[in-house]
């Protein structure tokens, strides 16, 4: 046959093109979130340099809709609402990364022992994880977190615990096919042992698609973390954070702006993730795990 | 005679990586009433989008160029209307992988029918009825049971005698078989060689022979085109050309097949085929070409009439007759 | 020669129907979920272990005397030991007791009655919702491949799923109740309207038997702001799905084949492409329940609906231990037996499992 050269369906496994990635650097989309992205980082960093005011300032202007001196304007407490959003990317970035981090490494380790290793070990570790699956993730996340009291820290944790089995699967079908290539076979009957062939053999493999599936769920990650706050088990008042200006917004509805402003900081921050993660998904594989729908 | 079949000039080009490359250059060929043509190469030499060409069965982007002529209608210019109705009804195409070519969800019944009642609009039981015959003709055992049963039931040689039956269902006067043996086992291929020719004979079929493989293009073939890198390099009568092959191309492909009693060794052509989106000045086989001059590597050299045998070498005869 | 003899292992056979794969195949995911389903109720017990304030304080009070703490944990069985009321727990469950919720004092068992019909008819107007446009959406995506319109859907579908579910829901009461009011403002139905008589608890259905038609409108009005809201993240998901389920198909060469053979492409479409399509669709159906389960927690929320979200979170939040069982109970089992039914699907529909080989 002749080289069609159509995009060939790949799968979550050892292929991969080189060339791909510089063709995805031409796609408008992943151009596009990458500089969004960008941007919150910055706006992140330089958030004392960028915000006109600190997020806890009040002041005696109570609920003024946007002028020209709050810019989105002030909440029930007189506090500058874009100093607020600014500062609440301090929050969503970092502790989505986080999260996203944590459950990565969870996940992939416990993953790549049970791929590895089979047997017994791996019946345990997926039993485990199916059995987290079981339950739809925020309800799961909810009790955690109330259980563990309502707070920034026990709600990553309690997403944490939600979100390591997608890894742990992904990771346990990568390690499997990469355990089975020839040339890890052979590297075990020359005698490495197996942390080794682990590290230098399998895990080349197995990094490329993992980092995409993590950069697709910083988005997500944002989206959960926000959600919990919302609920109001995630962050307390008076923290600047998005997912709780939100629902503060709910006791004054008529102020669109203290809920308009940073819900489309939400959305922007998680949409730049999605472009960038979604032509970093193409150019790497077809099917994924946020492509298939599971969790909130 | 007027040939059933006149392909002239077909290219095929397909966008990649923001070019469009061209898959197959300029191709001519001819298919005469109730004769088998075969189409020789590597894989990536073009011969399969050649043929998937005649029935414009491309990929979405592809752009085709040139003209196929058949019973008089030129193809490449036909509406999608007429293009449907010649399709599966007066050409038929068998393709190497059976089990990927047959929807896995279709019984065989459906998958021998469906187009039989598009194009002449049997109801079921009519349909069926041609269907069992088509089946016994195939050799296939227990034909009414079988229709009710789906491809993964059967293995490879059963299936591929299925597909041939599909194909031959509608009594097309063409049949396009690409690589209809590459798939199966050596020991059902004679089988299916077997078949195809008597089927051939007792429907006065013509048959378009895509393969690799020069063994079973000696035993069906009467007309050999060899491919390389989407042009024809060499035509003309099989036996011929496997006997007495001019082109430095045929003659590595014939000699890279292992014989009975060979004490040489295999003998691999060195290198590799161009990929399609090089541009190779020249002859694109002169790299790997051991009679290469340097006019070879400039002059791209055009396909040419030699008494019975059709060349796409530079006209120097006597380097090539004088060559062991 | 061969041609005769060239059959091979399983022609000679009868066909039969059902085949050892399928057996197989069913028994084993019924004791996946079997085990699913023990494995919940040990979840679901080890949650409410988890909380590290005496629940009695919570409920009783932190001036409750010694004596009304120890009647309240002799009560609740709060006493015994750790396996123990494990043990007690799932007697009680096999039972249908599901204890009594400290916040409403209702059996849960009764609390859920109420609240599951809402939050069902929420979750089944939204996955039709999305069902219907996403794949619609997913199918045109797929058939204009790298056309404009594909570029569009594609990024309308990755917006779909950035959405905060709880903003647009906000959003959209601001703008389409407050602002305009052309929808209501949150609830089942109207403080004026009047139930219908009980039938199902969903207000739809029951308005139907009933023939109630203006409080059927009444009930629809009210269901679709929130149940488009939760659609809108399935719908994106599900023309990603769809689109990418269909695009792998399209590149198949039996699709190749049937056109060689001269169908109609409308027919290779419906017959051949969608067909193969149905699958994924099946399975994708029960990571869709997924969404929806856990965006009704926000959306009932917001548009203040009756239904588990609520009594979820407000279970979660007062540490009400049975009422949290009993939702993390209920909404596993669900998901589970969505799961196991879309697995059972799946088997038949595909005859390389149903029909033996």
């Amino acid at each position: 046959m002749s080289a069609v050269p159509v995009e060939a369906d790949q799968d979550v496994t050892l292929r991969r093109r080189r060339s791909g990635l510089a063709a995805g650097y031409r796609r408008p989309l992943a151009l596009i979130g990458g500089a969004v992205v960008l941007a919150w980082i910055l706006i992140a960093v330089l958030a004392p340099v960028l915000a006109p005011q600190g997020p806890l300032s009040v002041s005696p202007d109570l609920l003024q809709p946007p002028s020209a001196q709050h810019l989105f304007g002030t909440d029930d407490l007189g506090r500058d609402v874009l100093s607020r959003v600014i500062y609440g990317a301090r929050v969503s970035l970092p502790l989505a990364v986080l999260l996203v981090a944590l459950s990565m490494t969870v996940g992939a380790t416990i993953g790549a022992v049970a791929g590895y290793f089979g047997s017994w070990v791996d019946t345990v570790a997926m039993r485990t994880v199916d059995l987290v699956f079981a339950f739809p993730a925020i309800i799961l996340a909810m009790v955690v977190a109330a259980v563990l009291g309502p707070n920034l820290h026990n709600a990553v944790l309690a997403l944490v615990v939600v979100s390591w089995p997608s890894y742990a699967r992904v990771v346990r079908g990568l390690v499997m096919s990469a355990a089975r290539a020839e040339y890890v076979k052979t590297s075990r009957l020359l005698g490495a042992p197996a942390w080794k062939a682990l590290v230098r053999d399998i895990r080349p493999n197995v990094v490329g698609p993992v980092v995409v599936l993590a950069t697709l769920d910083i988005g997500h990650a944002v989206l959960l973390l926000a959600g919990l706050s919302f609920l109001g088990l995630g962050a307390q008042l008076p923290t600047a954070e998005w997912g709780s200006m939100i629902a503060g917004s709910t006791q004054h509805f008529e102020s669109w702006w203290l809920g308009t402003f940073p819900g489309i900081a939400i959305f922007s921050l998680v949409l730049g993730f999605n472009f960038l993660g979604d032509s970093l998904r193409d150019v790497l594989d077809r099917r994924s795990l946020w492509g298939s729908g599971e969790r909130l | 005679m007027k040939d059933l079949l006149e392909v002239e000039n077909l290219t095929v080009k397909v966008p990649s990586q923001g070019k469009m490359v061209t898959i197959v250059d300029r191709v001519n060929f001819a298919v005469a009433e109730g004769q088998v043509v075969g189409i020789a190469g590597e894989s990536g030499s073009g011969k399969t989008m050649s043929t998937l060409a005649l029935l414009r069965l491309l990929p979405p982007r592809a752009v085709l160029e040139g003209r196929v002529v058949f019973d008089g209608a030129d193809l490449v210019a036909a509406g999608e209307r007429a293009l449907r109705s010649v399709r599966g009804r007066q050409i038929a195409m068998v393709f190497q992988d059976p089990m990927a070519s047959m929807h896995p969800m279709l019984s065989i019944g459906r998958i021998l029918t469906d187009h039989l009642r598009v194009h002449f609009g049997h109801n079921r039981s009519g349909a069926r009825a041609r269907a069992i015959e088509m089946l016994e003709a195939v050799r296939i055992p227990d034909p009414e049971k079988s229709l009710k049963a789906y491809p993964h039931q059967f293995s490879g040689g059963m299936r591929q005698r299925i597909a041939i039956a599909s194909a031959l269902i509608c009594e097309p006067r063409l049949l396009i078989a690409d690589e209809p043996t590459t798939a199966l086992d050596v020991t059902v291929q004679a089988g299916i060689l077997r078949l195809l020719d008597s089927l051939r004979r007792e429907r006065q079929l013509s048959v378009m022979l895509i393969t690799h493989d020069l063994g079973v293009m000696s035993a069906l073939a009467s007309v050999l085109n060899v491919m390389y890198a989407g042009r024809i390099v060499e035509a003309g009568a099989t036996r011929a050309v496997v006997q007495n092959p001019r082109h430095p191309y045929t003659r590595a492909l014939l000699a890279a097949l292992p014989r009975s009693g060979d004490t040489r060794g295999m003998r691999a052509i060195a290198g590799s085929p161009p990929a399609p989106q090089e541009d190779i000045s020249g002859c694109p086989f002169h790299p790997r070409c051991e009679f290469a001059t340097r006019d070879c590597e400039v002059i791209a050299p055009r396909l040419t009439q030699l008494e019975e045998r059709w060349l796409a070498c530079p006209p120097d005869p006597l380097r090539i007759r004088g060559a062991a | 020669m061969a041609v005769a003899r060239a059959t091979s292992l399983g022609e000679s056979r009868p066909f039969r129907r059902l085949s050892p794969k399928l057996v197989g195949v069913v028994a084993r995911r019924i004791a996946s979920f079997a085990y699913l389903a023990i494995g919940i109720t040990f979840v679901s017990f080890a949650l409410t272990q988890l909380v590290p304030a005496d629940p009695a304080l919570a409920t009783l009070g932190q001036d409750a005397t010694p004596a009304a703490i120890h009647a309240f944990h002799v009560r609740y069985g709060l006493d015994r030991p750790l396996p123990v009321r494990y043990g007690l727990y799932l007697e009680r469950l096999v039972q249908g007791d599901l204890g009594t919720s400290q916040q409403t004092q209702n059996p849960v068992t009764h609390d859920l009655s109420v609240a599951i019909p809402a939050t069902a008819e929420l979750a089944l107007l939204s996955v039709l919702g999305a069902l219907l446009l996403g794949m619609s959406f997913g199918i045109i995506a797929a058939l204009f491949r790298d056309r404009p319109l594909d570029y569009v859907l594609r990024v309308l579908s990755l917006g779909g799923v950035s959405v905060p579910t709880f903003w647009i829901g906000l959003s959209a009461l601001y703008l389409l109740y407050f602002k305009y009011g052309m929808f209501p403002g949150g609830g089942r139905l109207d403080p004026t309207t009047f139930p219908p008589p009980h039938l199902t608890g969903a207000y739809t259905i029951d308005s139907i038997a009933a023939r109630q038609w203006s409080t059927l409108w009444n009930a629809m009005h009210h269901l679709i702001l929130p149940a488009a809201v939760l659609a809108l993240f399935n719908i994106g998901v599900l023309t990603r799905y769809t689109r990418s389920a269909i695009l792998e198909i399209i590149d198949q060469d039996y699709v190749r084949a049937a056109r060689a053979r001269g169908l109609p492409e409308r027919t290779v479409i419906i017959e051949y492409v969608l067909r193969a399509a149905i699958p994924s669709i099946v399975t994708v159906f029960g990571l869709m329940f997924a969404n929806v389960l856990a965006g009704a927690v926000l959306v009932e929320n917001i548009f203040a609906w009756p239904g588990l979200g609520q009594y979820g979170y407000r279970a979660a939040t007062t540490l009400d231990l049975p009422a949290i069982t009993g939702v993390s109970l209920f909404v596993a089992t669900v998901y589970i037996t969505i799961n196991l039914t879309v697995d059972l699907l799946n088997s038949f529909i595909d005859p390389r499992i149903r029909v033996s080989d």
